[in-house]
């Protein structure tokens, strides 16, 4: 197996090692001594209300969504890119197609206020 | 002293094979070593980056900054790791407990695997395959789930919100960026980082009119990322306590912490590769330090960003990245196509102006529609819910 | 060797995060375990020389689907109840289909030619050079269905978000 995917298998599972032990020392180094007070939400000291694992707004869906799409568009750019150069005006004309069509998308999510917040 | 770590690594091996390890334990062994070396690299950089940027915030709010611990202070980020590990481990009652254990756990894996694809020197890139520069926005990217799963574990909503609001950031800036280094992708041919470094020789990508806005854009979007001021609305005290790692303490605290501050000098690291030239500088230094020095460099500007610039509100944020980087990276891949037309054409003087005159409208054409975005957004709103 | 234990240690990652993403009772958990199984079929890739496409597969796969997923149950209304018990009277019909499933793949590997090395993966310049010559027409038409994706999803998210 070439070394680069060696490195990078290795590494991730040492680094995955390393934050495991992390996570892990407090239990054995830290104090405990568990008190109510401390292990409710906090909120500021205010008593918290309402279970903070119902609904939530849509609007951060939306983002994901379009993360995604033009994840993938951003995507398809880099093969591209790498033989721009042998592609000549041609292939970047090809490619302002594909970017053209996407901007249309983006267009419309501007348009229909998905890439607001509020 | 150029090739010291190269040499010093095969001359390990070298003794591990007259040890009479077998050949096919080798290659291993070599991944072993890089692997390590990186491993305790990396957390003594970012113990000093937080000593640095404690010394230089301070010294942009006329204050000395740490100085007590060790000279000049420098022992203070090893207070700072004691202290952290005698912290007690709380764990919020109705949270999530092997969750709250998994995500600061996890969140600083993606963060390591950056430095695997960044040339440290002129022949040292760890994991030197031809889609390194792929590898590197893919782990780039991967925090965002880690990242709503940490606000998520503890069970408390503002630090849910903190977590939705962190990833959805760090989502929206991972477009522009990889985009803008589409552009450097277009001029170097390839996505191996040290064919990208090796392409700009002693003409590095920022001289150039589409380089610089590339990399302009490009920090930008990397501040971002990181989450650091002024785009450090997740950890924003004021507003979410501190965000999505609110019910964190002592360790687990610290490794969120760790993770930001390794991916802000990974990507700084990545900046110099793509746009400064990597490792390239006078003869008489060694290259990977000539490489260090710059990612240092841009280190110290994001500190200057935290000192002297104000919190972009979450709407802001969001609407520069997906209305005004976006478009523009875009067209900073258009200007790099009619740069190299335009040059190859020998037409030195249009690949010049071209470039220059489509980025420069689009800029203005896109600060325009933000200003007005941004006034809008200022209006006082009628009934509306605080999230 | 080491290549064996490596894929050895991927093939357990992946299977055992299947597992606990279908056997899990929290939804969280079970969407992060999905997460995990992307990233050993990532890993997958890696180890069969498909570089590019284990950087898809964690760009796209991992940084999207897996976040999607994870944000839709973060935003969901009961996200905290648990789930009903995959472990129920229908178990002996899934492993029976399982077990069809298996047979068949097994039969099929068993009586195919099976090549000594894998075939050269085509590097990011072949894949580029292709979108742009033989595939140029389906590469076109990709942007035209991510404009399609894109438009739809905006417009049934916000239905729904405007009832919901």
């Amino acid at each position: 197996m070439p070394t680069p995917i060696l490195v990078i298998l290795v590494f991730g599972a040492m680094a995955v090692v390393f934050g495991m032990v992390g996570a892990l020392l407090p239990r054995f180094v830290g104090p405990r001594t568990p008190g109510k007070e401390k292990e409710r939400a906090y909120e500021c000291g205010v008593v918290e209300s309402g279970d903070p694992w119902s609904a939530s707004r849509v609007q951060f869906y939306f983002f994901a969504l379009i993360f995604l799409v033009f994840d993938v568009e951003a995507l398809f750019l880099f093969p591209w890119a790498v033989i721009f150069k042998d592609a000549g005006w041609l292939g970047f004309w090809e490619m302002l197609v594909f970017l053209g069509v996407l901007a249309l998308g983006w267009g419309f999510a501007w348009r229909t206020r998905s890439l607001e917040w509020e | 002293m150029e090739r010291l770590f190269i040499e010093l690594k095969s001359s390990l091996i070298d003794l591990a094979a007259w040890f009479g390890v077998p050949a096919g334990w080798l290659p291993l062994l070599s991944a072993f070593l890089s692997a390590a070396t990186i491993m305790a690299a990396a957390p003594v950089i970012m113990m000093y980056q937080t000593w640095f940027e404690r010394k230089v915030v301070g010294r942009f709010q006329d204050r000395y900054g740490p100085n007590r611990v060790g000279p000049f202070g420098l022992f203070q980020p090893i207070a700072d790791g004691v202290k952290a590990l005698q912290k007690e481990d709380l764990v919020p009652a109705k949270a999530d407990k092997l969750l709250h254990f998994l995500a600061p756990a996890l969140v600083v894996v993606p963060t390591f695997m950056l430095f695997l694809f960044v040339p440290w020197g002129r022949g040292m890139v760890a994991a030197d395959i031809d889609t390194g520069l792929l590898f590197f926005f893919a782990f780039a990217g991967l925090q965002a789930p880690i990242i709503v799963t940490a606000g998520w574990a503890p069970r408390n909503k503002f630090s849910v919100l903190g977590g939705l609001r962190a990833a959805a950031q760090v989502l929206s800036y991972g477009v522009p960026m990889a985009i803008s280094a589409v552009a450097v992708v277009m001029a170097a041919g390839s996505l191996s980082s040290s064919a990208i470094v090796e392409a700009q020789g002693d003409n590095w990508f920022i001289l150039t009119p589409w380089g610089a806005f590339a990399f302009v854009i490009f920090f930008v979007c990397v501040v971002a990322e990181t989450k650091r001021t002024p785009f450090d609305m997740p950890e924003a005290e004021s507003e979410l306590v501190a965000g999505f790692h609110t019910e964190y303490s002592g360790l687990k605290f610290a490794l969120f912490f760790m993770a930001e501050y390794m991916g802000s000098f990974a990507a700084c690291m990545l900046a110099t590769t793509l746009f400064l030239g990597g490792w390239s500088g006078p003869e008489f230094l060694p290259s990977w330090a000539i490489f260090m020095a710059k990612s240092g460099v841009l280190f110290f500007v994001m500190v200057w960003f935290r000192g002297t610039l104000p919190r972009l509100r979450i709407d802001q944020m969001l609407g520069l990245a997906w209305k005004f980087l976006f478009p523009l990276s875009l067209v900073t891949m258009v200007a790099e196509g009619l740069w190299y037309f335009l040059r190859t054409d020998g037409r030195m003087a249009g690949a010049i102006l071209w470039p220059l005159a489509i980025l420069a409208v689009s800029y203005w054409i896109l600060s325009v529609v933000m200003m007005r975005e941004f006034v809008r957004g200022n209006k006082p709103r009628g009934k509306q819910d605080a999230w | 060797m080491p290549g064996e234990i490596a894929f050895g240690v991927i093939v357990v990652l992946t299977l055992g995060a299947a597992l606990a993403a279908v056997l899990s009772r929290n939804l969280l958990r079970s969407a992060l375990a999905l997460m995990f199984c992307l990233l050993g079929v990532a890993g997958l890739f890696l180890m069969q020389g498909a570089e590019f496409l284990s950087a898809v597969q964690l760009l796209v796969y991992v940084g999207g689907i897996a976040v999607l997923i994870v944000f839709a149950v973060a935003l969901l209304e009961r996200a905290g109840e648990p789930l009903a018990a995959s472990l129920n009277k229908l178990v002996p019909a899934a492993v029976a289909v399982g077990a069809a499933l298996t047979m068949l793949l097994v039969v099929g590997l068993w009586r195919s030619v099976i090549a000594e090395s894998p075939p050269a993966s085509p590097g990011v310049k072949d894949i580029g050079t292709a979108l742009l010559n033989q595939y140029l027409v389906p590469f076109e038409a990709l942007s035209v269905l991510l404009l399609a994706a894109l438009v739809g999803a905006l417009l049934i998210a916000r239905d729904t978000g405007k009832e919901g």
